[in-house]
């Protein structure tokens, strides 16, 4: 049985694809046949996070239209095995997008045995994001610590709730996680930042995990890496526990407290 | 600002008051009955307040008035006020210490029962309500056993009832039912309103605030308190 995983938010720059392509590479390094699918049409950028932009054939609305089929449309990805990556069309937009068309697509995946397949929403409320969230089994609501993108994300679990295929077939409601990126735990301190307790008060739902703000973030992604590959970083830990999390496995919450700076750092800074 | 209790507070509320229902213009007649009366039960009515009721008495005048106040008045009751004495003898009967009450009009009772009838079953959600979300509990109240987000909106013909933080607007007796309440654990609403009479979040008494409260409306004037 396929898994269908939407990464959503609302706001756009909160971290969706870079979460959705550490999700997917963790998923697949743990054995996962996973699949990956940049629903931004017309923005593409999952490609680039990927590294494998320079590899992109035939893509999503290929796809849809039958133009392609998922072997020739599907990339593999070099470094994990069990990984491909569908790529979002850039010459298009939103609209090539239907119901019919995203769930052909999905059926075809679900046909190839893929155990997760992973749908990277583009932001907003709008034809995209209701299209990325529609087929989904479980959400993972990507959220930074303040105000507006708790908002957005809110707004966006009420859409998960009313208007996925789930709500409008009246069948178990979709699975929502929260994960916190760009945390800042120093920032929290001194009250600039949401606390993640204040977004988990606010949500209301199970807190998947925090990663925490860092410069590798930034470097991986300008050099294609997913960025829970990164072992020895932070942020790549952090993923690689959330990824844990969700194949069910119980880890505890790291990165929550800011590091306490010794006697020369304060001293000197940095 | 003083913490001090002010000196006065008005609050509205009622009061079970026994009526005594007039339907003579006889003086004596009506001190008989009254006096027969307070014999079966002279702990229950001796001394009672009363209010005197008029409904449905003819020929209720300036010279009949007075003296059925009076045969009222030296029985072992305490009238406090009239009911039902036309437009014409309000003066007067002020002139006599007797507050008059306007009769019920019998147009605005139908209008109450049909508000009661309206009211059926409860609509309860059970799931959070999130921004942009709007629900709406047609002929009833609504029961929202979650929390609910700011920029999400509930609105109810009935009550409302929140278990959950008031965090977006609610709207209760939609439809002009001014009896309609509103309650909450924890009050962070963006707006409150009852049949139409609102107050936004800035209006709210910071003091109330995260509060678990109960918001109704007295004589149009919407009133939050702690409970």
């Amino acid at each position: 049985m396929s898994k269908i995983i939407v990464v959503t938010s609302g706001k756009g720059g909160v971290g969706k694809t870079t979460t959705s392509a550490s999700i997917a590479a963790g998923l697949a390094r743990a054995g996962r046949k996973t699949v990956v699918i940049d629903f931004d049409v017309g923005l593409r950028n999952l490609d680039l996070i990927m590294g494998c932009e320079r590899r992109v054939v035939y893509d999503f609305v290929n796809l849809i239209n039958g133009e392609s089929n998922l072997k020739q449309t599907l990339i593999r990805d070099k470094r994990v095995d069990n990984l491909w990556i569908l790529p979002a069309s850039q010459t298009r937009d939103k609209d090539a997008l239907t119901k019919e068309g995203v769930e052909k697509v999905l059926k075809d995946l679900m046909r190839d045995k893929f155990e997760y397949i992973i749908c990277d929403s583009p932001a907003g409320i709008e034809q995209g994001a209701r299209m990325a969230l529609y087929y989904a089994d479980e959400a993972i609501v990507v959220t930074n610590p303040e105000v507006s993108s708790v908002r957005d994300s809110d707004r966006i679990l009420g859409i998960l709730q009313s208007k996925s295929r789930r709500a409008e077939l009246n069948q178990s409601p979709v699975t929502e996680r929260l994960l916190v990126t760009r945390y800042d735990a120093e920032r929290v301190d001194t009250g600039q930042m949401l606390s993640v307790n204040d977004i988990v008060e606010l949500l209301a739902i199970p807190l998947l995990g925090v990663i925490p703000e860092s410069s590798v973030v930034l470097e991986s992604s300008n050099q294609g890496r997913p960025v829970v590959l990164e072992n020895d970083s932070a942020a790549g830990q952090a993923y690689d526990d959330a990824v844990a999390r969700l194949l069910g496995e119980k880890r505890p919450m790291r990165f929550l407290t800011a590091e306490k700076k010794g006697f020369f750092k304060r001293l000197f800074g940095r | 600002m003083s913490l001090a209790k002010k000196a006065v507070e008005l609050k509205g509320g009622t009061v079970t008051l026994m009526s005594l229902l007039v339907q003579s213009l006889e003086p004596d007649e009506v001190k008989e009955a009254l006096k027969e009366k307070i014999a079966q039960a002279p702990t229950f009515f001796g001394g009672a307040p009363i209010l005197i009721d008029f409904s449905g008495l003819e020929g209720l005048n300036h010279q009949t008035l007075e003296p059925l106040i009076e045969a009222v008045r030296e029985s072992d009751v305490m009238p406090i006020a009239v009911r039902g004495a036309s437009d014409e003898l309000h003066e007067k009967l002020r002139a006599m210490n007797m507050p008059p009450l306007r009769a019920e009009d019998k147009k605005l009772q139908k209008e109450d029962d049909k508000i009661q009838r309206i009211v059926g079953s409860p609509r309860v959600e059970s799931r959070p309500i999130r921004s942009g979300q709007q629900v709406y509990a047609q002929e009833g109240d609504l029961i929202v056993m979650a929390n609910t987000s700011a920029g999400s909106e509930l609105i109810a013909d009935g009550s409302i009832h929140v278990y959950g933080p008031l965090r977006g607007r609610a709207l209760c007796g939609v439809t002009g039912n001014d009896k309609a309440r509103i309650f909450c654990e924890s009050l962070e609403a963006e707006l409150v309103s009852i049949a139409g009479n609102y107050k936004v979040l800035e209006e709210i008494p910071p003091e109330l605030k995260g509060r678990r409260v109960q918001v109704w409306l007295d004589e149009q004037k919407l009133n939050i308190e702690p409970f």
